[in-house]
C-alpha cells in the first residue's frame, strides 16, 4: 500500500511538474540572436546624429498640449524636433476628473514630489511572454532615458513591473502589492482581461491606469464610468474594420473568410468586430475556429476545418507563440490542399519579427498585418531622429530582446513621460493632473508613423491611437512593405 | 544507541496543551496579520486560503476515499459563475448565492460521482479531466448567451455593516481586504472542521475502508454507491466554496478563470502538504502559494543562476525542480515529512483499548449491534 501510494505521489508530482514546465516553455530566453544582429546593423547606420536627437530630449517627438485651464481656448504648440508642428483646436473647456468619489480625494490631488513609482503587470513568464516580455525592457529604458535627461523637473521615475503571467486571476494580487509598495500610477498593463479585472480597484482608489496595452473597446467607451483608465493600442474594432475594407479590395465583394481566434477577451472582441465589418463590406465569414489561450500545440484540427471550406482569406487572431504555430501549421495544411492558397491577415500583436519570421520558419511570407509605429529594423527609417535615439539608447543599455517589441515599450514609456510632463506643466503633478493630462493631449511619439498621433479629448474622444497602416511581410527582404496609406478614417 | 522517543498519550493534558498552543499560535498570527498587514499581503493569504479550501475538499475525496479528480476547478467555476450571475443579473444577496451555488455544486458532484462507481484510478482521472476541459466551452456559451458579454462581473463582496469595516473612504481597500481575509479563513475553518469530523466519524472509517479495499468494505456493510457519490458531492461543495471566494475577490471572470491548471494547482497543494492528513492540504496550499509568489518576485533577478537560467523568467521552471526534489525527499508531503522527523523524538500514543467487556456487557453489546469499540481502536492513522 505504502509503496503504491509513494509511486502514485511520484507520478502525480511528475505530471504536475510536466505541466509547469510546459507552461514555462513559452518563456523568452535567448530567441533574439537574429534580432540582435539586425539591431546592431541598424544601430551602425543610425549612429550619426544620435547626439542631436538626444538633445531634443523627446527624440523627435512632436506635441500639442491642451491647457487645462477653463478659460483657455487656444492650444499651445511646442515643436521639440523642429520638424513637424501639429495644431489642433483646443476644446472650449478641458476635461476634468471628479475626485469626490475617490476613496481618498486628498491623496488624488496631493502633489507628487521626489520619486514617482510607475507600476505595471505584464507577462514576464509563460506562453505570451515570448512576444511581450521585451515591452518591459523598452518601457524601463525610456524611463531611465527620461531620468538621465531630466525630462521632468525634480521628479525621478522608478518603474516597478511585476509578472502576472498574462493570467487575469493573478493581476489583482500584483496590482495590490504594487499599490502597497507605493506605486503612484500604472502604465502599460498587458491584456484585456487583466486590465478589466483591476480597473474597479484603480478607479475607486483614483490611481491612473494609463496606456493599457490592449485594444479593447472599453477604454474608449467607458470614460464616464472609468475615467482613470485609458488604453494605448488602436481599438480592435478599428483594426478589424481596416482589415475588412482592405480585404474587400483584394478578394472582392462576396469573398469568403475563415476566422481563427484565441478564445479569450481579445480574440472575441476582435472576432465580433471583424464579423460586423465583414458583413458591412460584403464579405462572408464561412468558418470560425478558436484556440485556448494556453494551447501551444499546432492548431491542426482548426486549420483542417478552415481548409475544408476553402475560404479566400483567413483572419487570424492568435496569441504569442500561437502566431508562428498557426503559420507553420497553415503551411502544412496548404501543402495538403494544393488548390487552396488563401490570403492571411494576422493581428498586429503577431507582427513582431520573432513571431512572423524567426519562430515561423519562413512561413509568414505574404502575411498581411498592420502597424502604427516605425519599424526600427527597416533601413528606410534609419534617418528618423526617433529611431536613431531609440537604437542608440537600446544598444548602450546592452539589451537583447526583440527590437520591435522593445520599441512598443519605449513608446509607452515616452507617452507616459509626455503625459507626466504635461501634468507637471499644468501647475501641480498629482494623480488628478496626470489623468487630466492624459485625456487632454495630442502628441506624436518619436517612433510614430507619419499621420499617427496620440490624441485624446476627454469623454468626446477616449481612444488614443486610431490610425493604422496595413503592411505585408516579405521573408526574402526581412521587411514589411506598406499596402496603401495609413488609414485614419477613425480619427475624430 | 538510539534513544527511545518520548511518548505522549493521546488526549492527555499534555497533548491537549500542545493542541491548544498550536491552535492559539495560528489564531494569534491570523489576528496579527489582520491588524497589521497590507491589503496585498491579506489578499495573498486570502488567495492561499482559497487554494487551501479546494485542496481540503479534494483531500476528502482523494486522500480519504481514494477517488482522484482533476475536474475540481469545474465546481469552483460553477459556484463562482452562479454567484457572479445571480448577484449581478438578479441582484441576489451574495450569501444567498453562496447557498444556491453550493447546492448546485453538490448536485453536480453527485452526478460526476456516478462514473466513479465503475471507474478507478487513471480512468476516473480521465473522466474528470474531460469535464475540466469541457468547462471553458460551457462558460463561454453562458457568457455569450446569458451575460451577453465576454466577462462576468464578480460579486465584489463588501464588508457587512456589523463588522464596523468601512465600505467607502480612505480605508475601504484595506477594510475590504480584511473582510475577505476573515471570510476566507472562516470558510477554510468550516471546511476543515467538516472534513475532520467526517474523518473521525463512522463515515470517515467507511471512506478509508473503501479507499483501501472496496470489497472488504462492502463485505463489512459499507454502502459503496451512497458513500462514494455523497463524498464526491461534499468534496464538490467545498471546492465550490473556494470558487465563491474567487468570485468575491475578482472584479471580472471569464471562461479561462477556472481551467485545468486551476485543478492542477489544487492537486499540487494536496500532494505537497500531504494527502490523507487533515492539515496537509492547508499546509501544502500555503507553501505552494508563497513559494510560487516568492520565486515570481525574486527569481528573475537572481544573476547567480547558471547560463540561460540567469536573469530570465525562470520561476515556473524552478518551482517544477523544487517540486520534483521535494517529492523525492518527502513523498508523503510536508506534513508526512515533519511527522516522520517528530516521531523520532516524540510519539503520540493512542488511547488504550477499552477494558475487555465482561460477559454481561458482551451480551448486552451483541444485542445492540456490531462491535463499535473494535472499530474505534482499530482506526487507521493515516
Amino acid at each position: 500500500m505504502i509503496r503504491s501510494v509513494q509511486k502514485g505521489y511520484r507520478l502525480a508530482a511528475l505530471a504536475a511538474v510536466g505541466t509547469l514546465v510546459i507552461v514555462s516553455c513559452g518563456s523568452d530566453s535567448d530567441s533574439s540572436d537574429t534580432t540582435k544582429a539586425s539591431a546592431t546593423t541598424a544601430a551602425t547606420t543610425a549612429n550619426t546624429g544620435a547626439e542631436t536627437t538626444t538633445a531634443n530630449t523627446t527624440g523627435g517627438s512632436t506635441e500639442t498640449t491642451v491647457a487645462s485651464s477653463e478659460d483657455t481656448t487656444e492650444s499651445t504648440t511646442v515643436d521639440t524636433a523642429g520638424e513637424t508642428t501639429v495644431a489642433t483646436e483646443a476644446p472650449a473647456k478641458a476635461w476634468t476628473v471628479d475626485t469626490s468619489e475617490c476613496s481618498d480625494p486628498d491623496a488624488a490631488e496631493a502633489p507628487i514630489e521626489g520619486t514617482l513609482k510607475i507600476g505595471s503587470a505584464q507577462p514576464l513568464s509563460g506562453t505570451p511572454a515570448v512576444a511581450f516580455s521585451p515591452v518591459k525592457d523598452g518601457f524601463e529604458l525610456y524611463l531611465k532615458f527620461a531620468n538621465d535627461n531630466h525630462l521632468l523637473d525634480g521628479v525621478a521615475l522608478e518603474p516597478d513591473i511585476k509578472d502576472d503571467q498574462y493570467d487575469p486571476t493573478q493581476t489583482p494580487g500584483v496590482v495590490d502589492s504594487l499599490i502597497d509598495d507605493g506605486v503612484g500610477i500604472f502604465a502599460g498593463i498587458i491584456g484585456t482581461a487583466n486590465n478589466l479585472t483591476v480597473r474597479d480597484t484603480l478607479n475607486e482608489e483614483c490611481i491612473p491606469q494609463l496606456l493599457n496595452l490592449t485594444g479593447a473597446l472599453e477604454w474608449g467607451d467607458d470614460v464616464a464610468d472609468y475615467p482613470w483608465t485609458t488604453g494605448v493600442l488602436v481599438p480592435y474594432d478599428i483594426e478589424a474594420r481596416i482589415y475588412a475594407s482592405t480585404l474587400k479590395g483584394l478578394i472582392g465583394d462576396g469573398g469568403t473568410v475563415g476566422m481563427f481566434t484565441v478564445n479569450n477577451e481579445f480574440g472575441k472582441t476582435f472576432g465580433d468586430a471583424f464579423k460586423q465589418a465583414a458583413a458591412e463590406n460584403g464579405l462572408h465569414v464561412v468558418v470560425e475556429q478558436t484556440i485556448e489561450p494556453a494551447d501551444e500545440a499546432p492548431p491542426t484540427n482548426q486549420l483542417g476545418a478552415i481548409a475544408a471550406e476553402h475560404p479566400d482569406a483567413i483572419l487570424a487572431v492568435p496569441l504569442g507563440i500561437q502566431c508562428p504555430n498557426f503559420l507553420k501549421e497553415l503551411a502544412n495544411t496548404k501543402a495538403a490542399n494544393a488548390d487552396w492558397n488563401p490570403l492571411v491577415f494576422q493581428t498586429n500583436t503577431c507582427s513582431l519579427r520573432l513571431l512572423i519570421s524567426q519562430l515561423a520558419a519562413g512561413t509568414g511570407d505574404g502575411v498581411y498585418t498592420s502597424t502604427f509605429l516605425l519599424d526600427p529594423l527597416d533601413p528606410a527609417n534609419a534617418d528618423s531622429p526617433g529611431v536613431k535615439t531609440f537604437i542608440d539608447v537600446y544598444n548602450a543599455a546592452g539589451l537583447k530582446g526583440d527590437l520591435t517589441s522593445t520599441s512598443v515599450g519605449w513608446t509607452v514609456g515616452e507617452t507616459t513621460v509626455k503625459i507626466l510632463k504635461q501634468a507637471q506643466d499644468s501647475g501641480t503633478l498629482s494623480r488628478k493632473s496626470i489623468i487630466e493630462a492624459a485625456r487632454n493631449l495630442t502628441f506624436i511619439p518619436s517612433l510614430a508613423l507619419p499621420g499617427v498621433q496620440y490624441k485624446m479629448n476627454g469623454e468626446a474622444d477616449g481612444n488614443s491611437f486610431q490610425t493604422l497602416q496595413v503592411e505585408q511581410w516579405h521573408q526574402a527582404t526581412n521587411l514589411y512593405t506598406f499596402i496603401g496609406t495609413p488609414d485614419s478614417s477613425s480619427e475624430s | 544507541m538510539p534513544t527511545r522517543p518520548q511518548a505522549i498519550r493521546e488526549a492527555s493534558p499534555l497533548h491537549w496543551a500542545i493542541r491548544v498552543v498550536a491552535a492559539g499560535s495560528i489564531a494569534i498570527v491570523a489576528i496579527y496579520l489582520a491588524s497589521s498587514a497590507t491589503p496585498s499581503t491579506l489578499g495573498n493569504v486570502t488567495e492561499a486560503c482559497t487554494l487551501a479550501i479546494a485542496a481540503v475538499g479534494l483531500n476528502l475525496l482523494y486522500g480519504f476515499n481514494g477517488q482522484i479528480s482533476i475536474g475540481h476547478s469545474v465546481f469552483a467555476g460553477l459556484a463562482a459563475f452562479t454567484a457572479g450571475y445571480t448577484v449581478n443579473a438578479w441582484e441576489w444577496n451574495p450569501y444567498v448565492s453562496l447557498g444556491v451555488a453550493l447546492a448546485l455544486c453538490f448536485l453536480l458532484g453527485v452526478v460526476l460521482g456516478l462514473p466513479a462507481l465503475r471507474l478507478k484510478g487513471p480512468y476516473l482521472a480521465l473522466v474528470t479531466l474531460a469535464v475540466a476541459f469541457v468547462w471553458p466551452t460551457i462558460a463561454a456559451k453562458f457568457l455569450d448567451q446569458k451575460v451577453k458579454a465576454s466577462t462576468l462581473k464578480g460579486t465584489r463582496l463588501k464588508p457587512l455593516t456589523w463588522t464596523g469595516l468601512s465600505v467607502k473612504g480612505k480605508d475601504a481597500r484595506l477594510d475590504r481586504a480584511i473582510f475577505l481575509y476573515w471570510t476566507a479563513i472562516v470558510i477554510l475553518l468550516l471546511a476543515y472542521v467538516i472534513v475532520r469530523n467526517l474523518r473521525k466519524s463512522r463515515i470517515g472509517r467507511a471512506l478509508v475502508a473503501i479507499r483501501d479495499n472496496e470489497t472488504a468494505a462492502a463485505v463489512m456493510g459499507v454502502n459503496l454507491k451512497l458513500t462514494k457519490t455523497i463524498t464526491f458531492g461534499i468534496s464538490a461543495v467545498i471546492a465550490g466554496a473556494s470558487g465563491w471566494i474567487t468570485a468575491a475577490r475578482l472584479a471580472t471572470m471569464d471562461e479561462n478563470t477556472f481551467t485545468i491548471l486551476t485543478s492542477i494547482r489544487y492537486l499540487l497543494a494536496l500532494f505537497l502538504g500531504g494527502a490523507a492528513t487533515l492539515v496537509g492540504p492547508v499546509v501544502g496550499a500555503f507553501a505552494y502559494f508563497f513559494v510560487d509568489d516568492y520565486l515570481k518576485d525574486h527569481a528573475p533577478d537572481w544573476d547567480w543562476l547558471p547560463g540561460p537560467l540567469s536573469k530570465g523568467p525562470v520561476a515556473p521552471f524552478l518551482l517544477g525542480v523544487l517540486v520534483i526534489a521535494f517529492v523525492f525527499v518527502a513523498p508523503f508531503g510536508l506534513v508526512g515529512f515533519v511527522k516522520d522527523q517528530v516521531r523520532k523524538v516524540v510519539v503520540i500514543a493512542p488511547r488504550p483499548l477499552r477494558k475487555a467487556p465482561s460477559s454481561a456487557d458482551q451480551e448486552q453489546h451483541e444485542q445492540a449491534g456490531p462491535d463499535r469499540a473494535g472499530l474505534e481502536t482499530g482506526e487507521g492513522r493515516t
